[in-house]
């Protein structure tokens, strides 16, 4: 020790303290003065183990379950190894790892997944013959790869302030004080009403009408039929208004809002159970605009679109970041690295050196929201250097396309009705080309090029790209005229200066793209898609892809949802007998034109209220708070909360807002949360309802978008950690068997021969889904008794007294019992590689890597994947012109194009076209955490401590005009707010744009102090003994968790809506909330 | 960040070696901040430590090392210093040779001896086991495929079960060249498990020694918690256990411990190792004899981690770590580390 150091603090150790061996060295002591050679068998061994042992942590397979992560949407696969049972806490195991599961090609890239009939006790033990060996091999599939996420999801399950009793609030919402309630009396109040806190019950809201019934009955009244008051009588009870009888039946003002488990709570319990239309998911405060983006130009039922990574010479990632985010970086980070080291060339467009951009070749830094411009530059340099496939583009229809081998084909040649109001495609008929009832009469009309004559797409091989034209006096144009000319509206220099990307770095990206046939590829996401004008960008992106046609070939653009059935086959699990159809205007106003309702002429048409999303679906959630305050459409009486990727407070920019409202009683009487923390949204609920964490219940994710063979994935229960948490559904199931509603309770499923099954418990849909997964396509083998005996240990391992085996049993037919089991031990279902891969596996090992780019694989069909798009892919939507913006009565536009990012009211909040007059000069973006999986993983000091807080990131330009440096301590002012925060001063962003992460300031899960029955437990404190600067931004290595409450809260300082004050903006034609698009300014603090 | 350099990889930024070792030197704690709170001489701490390195890189011996520090060490430590063999680490399978060894009246053993006994546990055969040097384990990271993401740092927190602000893997994270031409490095850093370890020459009670299949150990129960080793570490890769826990918001989160060397210490105790103790990366030895990877490469997201038998010619670690784009960091310092990156 120093000498100035007394070493009397706390922190002082002494190695007394820790002298331990001192004693049975004794003998030793007395001999080394007189020997040297000392005998270190006496001397290296002693009573106390030494060195080393021979405990390794063996285990096998009855000490595993595979089932799927829910740290983040992503949902991986994997491994959950059970640790023996020790301790006297409640719950029924602990987790001693988390890692892939290895039977799953998602997690173990860019190697092969073990063959799907292997044996869950050689996959345990390592024993699987061609998975590798750890002395020879330089990865040995043992377990698949998770990210850090999904390594932390222990913390999540352990988490000392997960929610462990019924809870109901003492005192106002919001007061941070609850007492616990028994689960009876939690059912009884959310039914009956309760006077102490003045809700009502649900018994009193459930008012429901079918459609046709109060529709064919309000005609009668129009017609003078049925007089009005009779009317007003007969539905009172039944309808929200009687006056205005579209809004719907009354149960539409009960509202869940929850982000999974769609198909049991979303439609069997909420759509057919309640009749309610509004079972609300995360996708306005997710990437919808440009799934929106995507759909509407695509014809076909796919969404999403993705590269094909293995084969791909040339890939665009733009505006997302798969390394470590997207779907998911688990998959899709070694397929990157091995493609990039095999020699396929990525550019990242974003205005920030994301962790994908520091490995492209070029980093685009684009202006945010300008990657529109960016799209139609690259479109406009294509054209002119004749570089778009006219072969493909010139194919009206689908047999014109398989003449060229081409999978899809375009609208292109399509001829558009331009005088008609919403600018519809021609029909066949419509140009009276063919008669009315002719096979062809709804064919898209093309010119033929052998004839110039107007035929029906099909019939037409080769088409005229540049048409307009009047046709017997209708007036039509091709869509490519129209795309080429909004293309042409700016110069290559206009677009460049909007995007502010360099005219020759577009050239150089576009050449590049276009020089690689279809194996080059465009992988974009929330980047250009969370800008009110996001819709847009993400057209413009997608057109891209259709000028190369790229779709559906090798190395090109794939996006197959590839699974096996699970909502059918065996059992009809979407089908409620005596189910109810729900109906109305939703809540959040998607899918419906406002000129079609009855608020148009109530309100004197525009500008409506609030902005409606009528070519959206209704899951702009941003809505959702400032319409219950406003009751437009209407109000709301319930509101069930599942905050797992619905914590609206922390995600949706202006959530700062949200508490005000869910405060207010007289505007939501009753709210019930089901959370296992008490989160930032959950903690102003009237009860919070202990939930399990996806380790510990059932569920069935959603497959991937992005990979090419099919795979389905099962959530099962590993381990118990609160033994009075109960799933959602149970607790719904509940609730609805009270009020005697159809979908639950006996006779409630049907099976593939019409009996009718029982819905009592969660596990009554799950097992079913498992056996419709496990005879999907060619039937899975049944489990032997080995793996039967193995499934049953396991789960007993694992879930202990809560683990009913006959209750399991007796939710499928002892037929599929053993199949289901195959399916569970291996957490689901994984299609192979190729034919015969076990003993291709077996020969080759599972370096095998090859197995999916071969002639044999089962990816591909000749030079396309196998699961294909096989459509026809529009530059021209004609959806979307149906659509009005709501505020101006103005048609949305048909193609992409450059627009500015705007209020509800059209102010220009930012400029990509023009100037824009800014207060503050500096633009917040921000991203994805590595660390963070949605708001759900700030629990886990593990991924606070390689992240500990959010720092902004400034461009040493825009930090040295401020007088800032790395790490020092600022303020960022957003305007309506200003926040404390530390700057990490980085080249790695552009400037003029500063950005941080979200997923921090947090006031939920531990982050405040919370006090149930009279005791208050103290928010989580940083870890530490020290005070080492450990936490200076680019520098935090091996540094110390913060509290939970540490950094600040990106959505609290974006700007609110100026016409509607109270969230966000939203983009009107996609769905999406903007979230990159504040001004702010920052200085020293 | 256009390449104009045809030589240099996509994503791996044109830094140098000199570079990226003084990224590793930049991380490595403070070596007077580090024994302030120590009991044990900070001068002689940081004198020793200085020296051990100076024998990795072969410009003292370890004679000369325990001939210079003999004193001064018995002084400072003690029967526990005393009553323990002096590893050199150039004295080939001893400790100091037998001659030094008389002359300072101290033990002399070899090291081999050491740990190829040390996997004897209860008149249990020799053979196998951890640290018997069946293999000669040896990791490999591609700096090209790391992508910076930290699931290895997790993976280990995870297997291992350190405690707050132990950390046996970290991913160092670098910036160079400006906007828009800017370049990031991300360096994963686990114990290099050096050939020539200045932690086991600075050791004053051999707590830590060198295995046979090529593991740097940490005996817990003789570790007296001097902290000499982690400054003398040029890689910054050894933490002190200072006791702390995740106990006020993780339940049950002592309860696991990690078999660190085939030992199972039960749940995490105050006054009981590994509290008290120096700790850093084992590479996850009980995992590699149940046939399994270190939890850091089995997980890693870019498949940049490799893990192998450096002396079996046919592995594929032994290849890459054989091949023109393999390197490892702080060459000069004489160490020989089992860790080798690709550039």
């Amino acid at each position: 020790m120093s000498a100035d150091d007394s070493g009397e603090d706390g922190a002082g150790v002494s190695r007394r303290d820790f002298v331990k061996a001192a004693g049975s060295i004794g003998v030793i002591a007395a001999a080394s003065n007189a020997a040297v050679d000392v005998d270190l068998d006496d001397l290296w061994t002693d009573d106390e183990q030494h060195y080393v042992g021979d405990d390794y942590g063996e285990y096998g397979a009855s000490d595993v379950i595979h089932t799927t992560c829910g740290q983040c949407n992503t949902f991986c696969p994997i491994k959950v190894q059970l640790a023996d049972g020790s301790g006297t806490g409640e719950y029924s195991s602990l987790v001693r790892k988390l890692a892939g599961n290895p039977y799953s090609f998602l997690n173990t890239q860019p190697f092969s997944q073990v063959p799907y009939e292997s044996d869950p006790a050689d996959v345990a033990m390592g024993d699987v013959e061609g998975s590798g060996d750890v002395d020879t091999d330089r990865w040995s599939l043992s377990g698949g790869r998770i990210c850090l996420k999904g390594q932390a999801g222990i913390q999540t399950a352990f988490d000392s302030y997960r929610v462990r009793q019924p809870m109901k609030r003492v005192g106002p919402r919001g007061s941070g004080e609850w007492k616990t309630v028994s689960w009876d009396q939690v059912i009884r109040d959310i039914v009956e009403g309760d006077d102490d806190l003045g809700h009502p019950g649900l018994k009193d809201i459930r008012g429901y009408a079918p459609q046709e019934t109060v529709m064919s009955d309000w005609e009668a009244v129009q017609n003078g039929e049925l007089s009005k008051s009779a009317f007003d009588e007969k539905y009172a009870d039944d309808l929200i208004d009687t006056d205005h009888p579209d809004l719907g039946p009354k149960t539409n003002q009960i509202v869940d809002i929850g982000g999974f488990r769609r198909n049991f709570i979303r439609n069997r319990l909420w759509h057919q159970g309640l009749g309610s239309i509004n079972s609300i998911h995360h996708a306005g405060t997710c990437g919808v605009s440009s799934v929106m983006g995507n759909v509407r130009s695509h014809a076909a039922q796919k969404k999403r679109q993705y590269p094909d990574i293995e084969n791909c010479e040339y890939l665009i990632v733009w505006g997302t970041n798969p390394m470590v985010a997207n779907k998911g970086p688990t998959w899709l980070a070694p397929k990157l690295t091995n493609a990039i080291e095999d020699g396929m060339r990525m550019d990242v467009v974003d205005p920030r050196l994301s962790k994908t951009a520091e490995k492209a070749d070029t980093w685009v830094p684009v202006e945010p929201g300008a990657d529109g411009a960016l799209a139609l530059g690259m479109a406009r340099w294509i054209i002119e250097n004749g570089r778009h496939d006219l072969t493909y583009l010139q194919n009206p229809s689908q047999s014109a396309a398989s003449d060229d081998d081409e999978p899809t084909w375009s609208d292109a040649s399509h001829l558009v009705l331009v005088d008609e109001e919403a600018g519809p495609k021609a029909r066949a008929s419509d140009l009276g080309l063919v008669p009315e009832d002719a096979d062809a009469a709804d064919d898209f009309v093309a010119v033929d090029a052998a004839t110039g004559e107007p035929r029906p797409a099909s019939e037409v091989d080769t088409a005229v790209l540049d048409v307009d034209v009047t046709i017997d006096g209708t007036a039509v144009r091709s869509v490519w005229s129209q795309y080429r000319e909004r293309v042409f509206e700016h110069t290559i220099e206009e677009y460049a200066e909007m995007a502010g990307v360099s005219a020759e770095k577009i050239a150089e990206i576009a050449d590049e793209f276009t020089s690689h046939g279809k194996q080059a590829a465009i992988m974009a996401y929330r980047g250009p898609a969370k800008h009110t004008n996001g819709f847009y960008n993400t057209r413009a992106i997608a057109t891209l892809q259709h000028l190369i046609g790229n779709y559906d070939w090798k190395g090109g653009q794939i996006t197959p949802y590839a699974g096996y059935d699970t909502m059918s086959g065996r059992y009809e699990l979407g089908s409620v007998p005596d189910g109810r159809s729900p109906w109305g205007i939703p809540l959040l106003r998607g899918g419906v034109n406002y000129e079609d309702t009855s608020l148009f002429d109530r309100d004197d048409g525009y500008p409506a209220k609030r902005p409606w999303f009528p070519v959206a679906p209704p899951q702009a959630t941003q809505e959702l708070y400032g319409s219950a305050a406003d009751e437009y459409p209407y109000g709301v009486e319930a509101l069930f909360i599942r905050p797992y990727s619905n914590n609206h407070v922390m995600a949706i920019a202006g959530g700062d807002e949200i508490p005000a409202i869910l405060k207010d009683t007289d505007t939501i009487p009753l709210i019930v949360a089901s959370d296992t923390v008490i989160g930032e949204t959950s903690q102003y609920a009237d009860y919070i309802l202990p939930e399990p964490t996806y380790l510990e219940r059932w569920e069935n994710f959603g497959t991937y978008p992005n990979k090419r063979l099919a795979d389905e994935k099962i959530s099962q229960p590993a381990v118990s950690v609160v033994p009075n948490a109960r799933p959602f559904e149970d607790v719904l199931i509940e609730l609805w068997s009270e009020l005697d509603l159809p979908g639950v309770g006996k006779d409630a499923i049907p099976d593939a021969d019409g009996d009718l099954w029982p819905l009592e418990q969660a596990e009554d849909f799950y097992l079913k889904l498992a056996a419709n997964i496990a005879y999907s396509r060619d039937p899975v083998a049944d489990a032997s008794e080995d793996e039967l005996r193995v499934f049953r240990e396991s789960h007993e391992n694992g879930l202990g007294d809560q683990f009913a085996l006959d209750r399991w049993r007796a939710a499928v037919t002892d037929e599929e019992w053993p199949k289901v089991v195959t399916v569970l031990n291996r957490g689901g279902r994984f299609e192979e590689p190729t034919e015969g891969y076990d003993e291709a596996f077996a020969e080759h090992g599972h370096g095998y890597d090859y197995a999916e780019r071969g002639d044999d694989s089962n990816a591909y069909d000749g030079e396309h994947m196998r699961y294909k798009l096989e459509s026809r892919v529009d530059f021209y939507s004609e959806v979307v012109p149906n659509g009005k913006h709501s505020f101006t009565g103005e048609r949305f536009d048909p193609l992409p194009k450059v627009d500015d990012v705007e209020h509800y009211d059209g102010t220009v909040q930012a400029a990509v076209s023009g100037d824009d007059n800014r207060e503050r000069p500096l633009r917040l973006i921000n991203w994805k955490p590595r660390t963070q999986g949605m708001h759900r993983t700030q629990n886990s000091p593990w991924l606070r401590e390689t992240r500990p807080e959010n720092p902004v990131w400034i461009n040493p330009h825009d930090a040295e005009e401020r007088g800032i440096e790395n790490g020092d301590d600022i303020v960022l002012d957003a305007g309506r707010k200003s926040v404390d925060a530390v700057a990490m001063v980085t080249s790695g962003i552009r400037p003029g744009v500063v950005g941080s992460m979200w997923g921090w300031g947090r006031t939920g899960d531990g982050a405040t102090a919370e006090t149930i029955d009279g005791e208050t437990r103290p928010a989580v404190e940083a870890d530490g003994h020290s005070d080492y600067q450990f936490d200076e931004p680019m520098t935090e290595e091996a540094g110390y968790a913060k509290g939970r409450d540490a950094g600040f809260a990106i959505n609290h300082v974006q700007p609110l809506d100026e016409e509607l004050g109270d969230t966000g903006l939203s983009d009107l034609v996609g769905g999406s909330n903007a979230q990159y698009d504040a001004f702010v300014d920052v200085e020293l603090r | 960040m256009s390449t104009t350099d045809d030589d240099t990889l996509p994503g791996i930024p044109n830094v140098g070696k000199a570079d990226l070792d003084a990224m590793v030197e930049n991380e490595r704690p403070d070596p007077r901040e580090e024994l302030a709170d120590v009991e044990a001489d900070t001068d002689l701490g940081v004198a020793m430590a200085e020296d051990a390195q100076r024998v990795a890189r072969g410009e003292l011996t370890g004679d000369q090392y325990w001939e210079k520090y003999d004193e001064a060490a018995a002084d400072e430590f003690g029967e526990a210093y005393q009553e323990t063999p002096n590893p050199a680490v150039d004295a080939g399978d001893q400790t100091v040779s037998t001659g030094t060894a008389e002359s300072l009246s101290c033990a002399v053993g070899s090291m081999d001896t050491v740990a190829a006994e040390s996997a004897q546990v209860e008149g249990e055969e020799p053979d196998g086991g951890i640290g018997a040097g069946d293999e000669k384990w040896g990791m490999v990271i591609d700096l090209q495929k790391c992508v910076g993401c930290d699931s290895c740092t997790v993976a280990c927190k995870s297997e291992n079960r350190t405690p707050p602000g132990v950390s046996y893997n970290v991913v160092m994270e670098e910036e160079h060249g400006e906007f828009p031409n800017v370049t990031r490095t991300n360096v994963p850093r686990p114990c290099m498990q050096c050939d020539n370890p200045p932690c086991v020459q600075v050791c004053p009670v051999s707590a830590t020694y060198k295995m046979d299949d090529g593991v740097v150990n940490i005996d817990y129960d003789r570790c007296i918690g001097c902290r000499y080793c982690i400054i003398a570490c040029p890689y910054g890769a050894r933490y002190f256990d200072f006791g702390e826990n995740y106990d006020d918001e993780v339940d049950e989160a002592g309860e696991l411990t990690s078999p660190e060397y085939g030992v199972d210490r039960g749940p995490r105790e105050e006054g009981k190792s590994p509290i008290g103790n120096v700790r850093k990366c084992s590479f996850c030895t009980h995992r590699l004899e149940r046939g399994e990877e270190p939890a850091c490469v089995e997980t890693c997201v870019g498949d940049a981690r490799n893990m192998g038998d450096l002396e079996n010619p046919d592995s594929d670690v032994a290849q890459m770590a054989d091949s023109s784009r393999a390197f490892q960091l702080k060459e000069d310092e004489g160490t020989d580390p089992n860790v080798y990156y690709l550039k």
